[in-house]
């Protein structure tokens, strides 16, 4: 048992992180032309030169051949740049594509020739970032499928709650072919790493805050019910990542139980993205609920992820069922 | 990463399995109402483990323990607790010797206290209590003011400890004395062996919410202490005390994190079982099937989050300060489950010695979860200023 990454994987992390860092900085959406605006080609490019979108697919296939794990920890590091969802989703089209015997498409995926957006079902069909996209992961509790993106003209544009994602509807898409179960998992672990990196970095927004405003003479965070919100945060962040962790480990070793590990990890996550956000919107005070700064792009992003984790997850139904099939897990 | 076993570790899991199976007692703990019989019960099962070859799995080899790595050391607790085997941890009276006393000796004790203690703690020969708290000192323990003034060849303590578990059937007592009263705060303290026989000491149970009296008062009257009992050198208890944070590196917490998992699946069993008022079924109410998904997924992520420090610990020489991390999760969660047994058993959950006696009492005693051993709040005050770097509060 180890839940700490290796050196190889601790380096693919971090010289991820450093290209987000400089080039992904979540003050860049401060920018309103950089607002839900789709990545250029060049920057496209970048994420692709670092490997993310082959990362799990095969060698052969043109990608890295590395697996759940690597997955997750990259898309920790995208949580906490808020990094466009439709990275996430060529990343992971790559390797669906590979699998369903596609290995043109997947190549493309991986070079970063051609992009891939979520979509999911609610009163039609919606689409994130889906702007430069030619495929669609359709995301669903049943399955995964990796469709054609709808041409433009079927497509209308809707306002999202996050400014910085883009939102597109439309009534229906062509059917595809439904990608494995553990394929769905893969999605929904990716999406808890993803949330669990919101839940990382606006906690470390909310600490550098606290301890550089200063109120009555002191840093804020030197009072306790401040670092007592931290701590509470902390806690939240922690257990989300462990879980994650595990829940990936045990989707990559096909155990019986990745299922509910998934389901604990999805709610986990959830919670400890939103209380994060939460928290430091309210510990930057009157500054938090100002677009000025980046605290509010935090608490918007996760409502965008978690609508996709609640499609591929339902956790309160896998944690307890009920009905036909009423045996305790 | 992974949360596979290697080969290796798959045979100690089975083998510890098949002992425990094999070896687990008949008759079940007597209740803390009376401890004289718990005691009988704890020390007889400690030579049990210590003849086996398990105890102080966490303890070095040369001092008498089996010296296990923590990987090694987490499959033990997990499938002893996995068994329903006697309470390994701190419910038992044998927990402060092995636990605290014990390594505390190990690490700053001399060749004697080690030789005339360790053995015998192991062999369940005799047990500890641990005399630190005091009636003003409790998050304060640097406070304390139990008096020990050097009188020749010994140290003559006066003073008070409160919330000592276990005092009335200890042998000896780690005591937390203020030996230089001049110094500033923890600067003065000594750590001593206390002999529980003693002339002077007097213990006075104290009965808790769940109408146990497991800890007492320690009265102390010019309790004449050898100079040879101070461990760690004189004036040096705060060090001495704090030795063992060192030791403890996360593994036997998978205990209560196994145990809390178990009770959280009896609890589904019971929600299946429970027919509400008006006939409807406790699994379809909304409310109570959110919460225990909720304690469902709760528990797993306790497992992981003790993985998660335990992995770190292997890779670092002291164990860091987000261990108390899993300890504030742990208290808060473990409230949790027993409040939503309460609430689940309803009107039915008023009634102390019935059906439901096992959850009334455990939920009652759970409130110590959040205040024994570091309240919640002190946990949550080092995890911001020691994790996360916040400035200290002024």
């Amino acid at each position: 048992m180890n839940l700490l990454p290796t050196e190889e994987q601790s380096a693919i992390a971090e010289s991820a992180r450093a290209v987000f860092e400089r080039e992904f900085p979540v003050r860049r959406y401060q920018d309103e032309a950089a607002l839900a605006a789709p990545l250029s080609t060049t920057r496209w490019q970048m994420l692709a030169d670092l490997g993310w979108f082959g990362l799990t697919v095969t060698e052969q296939g043109g990608g890295v051949g590395l697996g759940v794990a690597e997955d997750i920890l990259m898309a920790r590091e995208a949580g906490r740049t808020l990094m466009s969802p439709s990275a996430l989703a060529t990343a992971l089209a790559a390797s669906v594509a590979e699998r369903m015997g596609d290995p043109a498409l997947a190549r493309q995926l991986a070079a970063g020739a051609v992009r891939c957006a979520f979509g999911f079902e609610a009163d039609g069909i919606f689409l994130l970032d889906a702007d430069q996209a030619d495929w669609l992961l359709l995301v669903g509790s049943a399955a995964v499928a990796l469709v054609a993106r709808p041409a433009d003209e079927n497509l209308e544009r809707v306002s999202c709650m996050d400014e910085a994602v883009s939102l597109h509807r439309c009534a229906a898409v062509e059917s595809g072919r439904a990608a494995s179960a553990e394929m769905r998992q893969r999605v929904g672990a990716v999406l808890c790493a993803y949330l669990s990196g919101i839940a990382s970095a606006a906690l470390e927004d909310a600490v550098a805050y606290a301890s550089e405003r200063e109120q009555f003479g002191q840093p804020i965070g030197s009072f306790q019910a401040i670092n007592h919100m931290c701590a509470d945060m902390a806690v939240s962040a922690e257990a989300a990542w462990a879980q994650t962790l595990y829940a990936g480990l045990a989707i990559a070793d096909g155990a019986p139980g990745a299922e509910i590990e998934l389901a604990a990890a999805s709610h986990m996550a959830r919670k400890a993205a939103f209380a994060s956000a939460r928290g430091n919107i309210q510990i930057h005070g009157a500054a938090g609920f100002t677009t000025e700064f980046d605290a509010h792009f935090y608490l918007k992003r996760c409502h965008v992820i978690e609508t996709l984790l609640t499609s591929a997850c339902n956790s309160v139904e896998t944690l307890v069922r009920t009905g036909e099939d009423d045996e305790p897990r | 990463m992974n949360i596979k076993d290697s080969a290796e570790e798959s045979r100690f899991r089975e083998e510890v399995r098949d002992w425990v199976h094999q070896n687990r007692p008949v008759e079940r703990r007597p209740a803390p109402s009376d401890l004289a019989a718990c005691r009988a019960y704890d020390t007889a099962w400690q030579a049990v483990l210590h003849d086996a070859g398990f105890a102080g799995i966490s303890w070095p080899k040369e001092y008498g323990g089996q010296g296990l790595s923590l990987g090694r050391q987490l499959i033990w607790y997990e499938e002893y607790a996995k068994a329903d085997m006697p309470p390994g941890g701190h419910e038992s009276v044998c927990f402060v010797g092995l636990a605290h006393a014990g390594p505390t000796l190990i690490l700053c004790g001399s060749d004697d206290h080690k030789a005339a203690h360790l053995p015998k703690i192991l062999a369940g020969q005799t047990v500890w209590c641990q005399g630190f708290s005091e009636p003003s000192a409790g998050s304060d323990l640097g406070s304390l003011r139990t008096r020990a003034v050097l009188d020749g060849d010994a140290l003559v303590v006066t003073g008070q400890k409160v919330w000592t578990s276990y005092a009335n059937v200890a042998d000896f007592q780690e005591l937390l004395v203020r030996t230089d009263p001049d110094a500033q705060k923890h600067k003065g303290l000594s750590w001593v062996i206390c002999d529980m026989t003693s002339p002077g000491i007097t213990v006075r149970p104290i009965r808790n919410m769940a109408g146990h009296a497991e800890f007492c008062e320690v009265f102390y009257d010019e309790v004449r202490i050898p100079l040879g009992n101070v461990v760690g050198g004189l004036n040096n208890g705060w060090k001495t005390a704090m030795s063992t944070l060192s030791f403890e590196r996360g593994t036997a917490f998978i205990s209560d994190q196994v145990t809390l998992a178990a009770e959280v699946e009896r609890l589904e069993e019971v929600t299946r079982q429970v027919v509400l008022s008006g006939a409807k079924r406790a699994i379809d109410h909304d409310g109570l099937r959110d919460r225990l998904a909720a304690l469902k997924a709760e528990v797993r992520a306790l497992r992981a989050m003790t993985y998660l420090s335990v992995s770190r610990n292997e890779r670092r020489a002291q164990p860091g300060a987000d261990g108390s991390m899993v300890r504030l999760f742990y208290g808060e969660l473990s409230q949790r489950v027993s409040a939503y047994a309460i609430d689940l058993l309803g009107s039915g959950a008023l009634q102390r010695d019935g059906a439901h006696a096992e959850w009334v009492v455990g939920y009652l005693h759970r409130y110590a979860a959040t205040i024994g051993a570091g309240t919640s709040q002190i946990q949550r005050s080092i995890i911001g200023e020691r994790v996360l770097g916040l400035p200290r509060s002024r």
